[in-house]
């Protein structure tokens, strides 16, 4: 079995102490400078975080900018005696990414079994990663989230519960269901 | 014996390592950031002083509706009472003034009515006495004398 390389998902922000953080954050709540370059920390992670839920590099680049402009709005309410920062800005970027999973399902309705897709892997029995996708985005959006934050960022159920505003019980048994249902959805497609 | 890995758990590793291709840093979305940051924040004042205004506005028109529909006097009936021989004056059929004099240790409570403004109980007759009620004064008696506008 090949080793697959994880990439530090939450990018060059896990470096950053976390002092500087909350200084950074006070300032960007009153000098722009400051808010361009808390853009420039976090654009990496949550392009990537996007990316990996949507798989469009389109609509990242547009849901990305959504997000930086609630971003914007809601910063003055924002208190660093609350979630951390990073997790307040996942929070956000994973609402902008359900609302945009809900308007899809809304408008393209074809069930996934219906959309010609090429198995690469068929022949060593493994599940290919377009096809997991796909279903990942055909089931509802609460249980997009919480794969996406627990499987593909690799959070805690801890983490994914203070991102979600949900209680940890709640995280793992949605993780539960979630994966019950995706099984389900690409052994239909079988 | 060895747990068989889940597929799925395989196929979740390799979207973990997916990133964003190309780069990420958009010059001109950090640009419009920093523009809208100062759009965003001076159109709040703007937004308060019209908050402020349309207060304003609302207590002034209340405030002159309540005049309008007798609220004044209304208000004034919550402190002052007229009655004549303990039978209360209606309050709101009220057309007079009264005048507080006080005078070290005497105060004088005078009511000047108009002629005919007040309907008094039979029998009252000029110089009869008026108990008034003020609100943070004690009860004191007063002689009444109806006089013509």
């Amino acid at each position: 079995m090949s080793v697959v390389p994880i990439q530090t998902c939450l990018g060059d922000a896990d470096i950053v102490p976390k002092e500087h953080e909350c200084d950074l954050v006070e300032r960007a709540k009153r000098d722009p400078a400051a808010f361009g370059e808390l853009y420039s920390r976090y654009c990496r992670m949550l392009s990537d975080q996007v990316f990996r839920r949507t798989g469009d590099v389109h609509v990242t680049e547009d849901l990305v900018a959504d997000v930086f402009l609630q971003v914007l709005k809601a910063l003055p309410r924002y208190r660093h005696d609350g979630i951390p920062f990073r997790f307040w800005l996942l929070r956000i970027a994973t609402n902008a990414v359900n609302h945009w999973a809900r308007r899809r399902r809304r408008r393209w309705f074809l069930p996934l079994a219906d959309e010609p897709i090429a198995d690469s892997t068929a022949s060593s029995g493994g599940i290919d990663e377009e096809r997991v996708q796909r279903a990942l985005l055909s089931l509802p959006p609460k249980f997009q989230a919480v794969l996406s934050l627990y499987h593909l960022e690799g959070l805690s159920v801890k983490e994914t519960s203070a991102v979600l505003g949900c209680r940890e019980g709640t995280v793992r048994s949605r993780l539960t269901r979630a994966r019950t249902a995706l099984r389900e959805k690409l052994n239909e497609r079988r | 014996m060895q747990h068989p890995i889940d597929p799925i758990d395989n196929a979740f590793e390799s979207l973990k390592g997916r990133a964003m291709p190309g780069d990420a840093y958009n010059p001109q979305l950090k640009e419009r950031l920093m523009r809208e940051f100062n759009t965003n924040r001076s159109e709040k004042h703007p937004r308060r002083r019209m908050i402020l205004a349309a207060a304003l506005a609302f207590v002034l028109l209340g405030g002159a509706g309540f005049a309008a529909a007798g609220g004044v006097d209304m208000v004034k009936s919550w402190f002052i009472t007229i009655e004549v021989d303990g039978e209360p004056i209606a309050v709101e059929e009220f057309e007079g003034n009264i005048t507080i004099e006080e005078d070290g240790e005497i105060t004088t409570v005078t009511v000047d009515l108009p002629e005919g403004a007040v309907d008094l109980p039979e029998g009252v007759v000029e110089g009869q006495t008026v108990t008034v009620h003020l609100s943070d004064v004690p009860q004191t008696e007063a002689k009444s004398s109806e006089k013509d506008e």
